[in-house]
């Protein structure tokens, strides 16, 4: 149920980061650090279904102090929080896997027990091994698709242009630039995710 | 910035917000049941509604010996305490968010967060901000698919666009002389939607 809210999903889920010599923890936070270099925010503008997402290192639990006892983790722990539309795992895992498998591999091959993306099956099952539930997931628009709020937003720019061009236009031909900016805006895909 | 989303033009106003705190046994178990309440019951989400500036927020509950370990070379965890951790978006700066928090959601945070080792209460607001920058973990990298629009845009546009569709429907046969009465009735409606928005350029 908390997974789930209307028609979005919630993925919370902690990857073990490898340990050893090799510095993957490292390695990984430098990778994530520079993802947002692409054009439009991050490789996951790609996955057209994905509203919001974040990736975080766990590399230690915050002591408290006194008379609190000290957690030492023995892992660290890639945190990778997710909120798309669906209503279960395998359409994001196909998407990232099918639309920026490059930095799939990038990111997850410094976490433990990584399977590779040649079976989508065995990739679902190990982002469900590290999947938490989500106890409570709250949403402010948990109908709204990404395509739809896009398409949103793209009418409220174009919209608020027209209004500020014809305010100081003759009235006569209104309706017909109106008709004209209705069609185009239905006509026009939506934008690209990130790049509004 | 990595909490920020962003994209070529500059920040964004998702920021995200990461807290992980320590949870007895007993504690668990009640924030479980009660977060379990707030999730099922929608209408206890009407405040936080309220605030518009929460896109997404997770609560996830994990006990101690649920860390995911995966195989026997993986060193299994010990831990004293089972977690609580606090995942939200929000747009605007961190301060005014703790501040709204404090102001408005106090009670529902105090019932959750009291289960937490060191839980100072939300008020007053200076002590849960040192304990909330305490207990912070930064993002490595934040995704926004609308970087540039806060909960409002989004609420604006979607509720824009309905309008627009309607009134397209409903215009399609009227004259020039009514068409723009009815124009002039859409603007009226329509006039707090149509504020600009967008990502900023980032300052060295």
């Amino acid at each position: 149920m908390a997974n789930t809210n209307g028609d979005k999903y919630a993925l919370t889920a902690l990857f073990p980061i490898r340990g050893g010599d090799e510095n993957h923890y490292e390695q990984l936070r430098s990778y994530l650090r520079n993802l947002d270099k692409d054009p439009l925010g991050s490789p996951l503008s790609r996955v057209s279904i994905v509203h919001m997402a974040r990736f975080a290192i766990i590399d230690n639990l915050i002591y408290q102090g006194l008379p609190a006892k000290r957690d030492r983790l023995k892992s660290r722990y890639l945190l990778f929080m997710c909120d798309f539309d669906g209503t279960g795992l395998d359409p994001l895992i196909g998407a990232m896997s099918s639309q920026m498998g490059d930095v799939v591999d990038k990111v997850w091959e410094h976490c433990v027990a990584y399977p590779g993306r040649a079976k989508r099956d065995l990739l679902t099952a190990y982002f469900e091994r590290c999947q938490l539930t989500t106890t409570l997931f709250f949403c402010d628009q948990p109908e709204a698709e990404v395509s739809k709020i896009l398409r949103g937003l793209m009418a409220k720019r174009a919209f608020a242009q027209f209004v500020e061009d014809n305010q100081r236009q003759p009235r006569a031909g209104l309706k017909q630039r109106f008709e004209a900016l209705w069609q185009d805006l239905c006509d026009r895909p939506a934008p690209k995710p990130g790049s509004m | 910035m990595s909490n920020f989303a962003r994209n070529e033009y500059g920040l964004g106003k998702a920021v995200t917000f990461n807290v992980i705190t320590p949870m007895s046994r007993a504690g668990t178990r009640l924030v479980k049941v009660l977060l379990t309440i707030f999730d099922w019951r929608k209408q206890t989400q009407k405040t936080a509604k309220e605030l518009s500036f929460l896109p997404f927020v997770h609560w996830v509950v994990i006990k101690r010996d649920e860390f995911p370990h995966l195989v026997p070379e993986q060193p299994k965890e010990e831990l004293n305490y089972d977690y609580l951790f606090f995942l939200s978006t929000f747009n605007g700066p961190w301060g005014p968010y703790i501040d709204a928090f404090a102001d408005v959601l106090y009670e529902p945070l105090d019932t959750v967060w009291f289960w937490s080792h060191g839980y100072p209460f939300a008020r007053p607001v200076s002590r849960l901000k040192a304990y909330i920058d305490h207990n912070q973990v930064e993002s490595d990298h934040a995704y926004s698919a609308y970087p540039g629009a806060s909960v409002r845009d989004v609420r604006a546009a979607l509720a824009l666009y309905k309008q627009l569709n309607e009134f397209a429907a409903q215009t399609k046969n009227l004259d020039e002389a009514q068409f723009d009465r009815e124009y002039n009735r859409l603007l009226i409606r329509t006039q707090n939607m149509l504020g600009t928005f967008g990502t900023h350029p980032e300052t060295d």
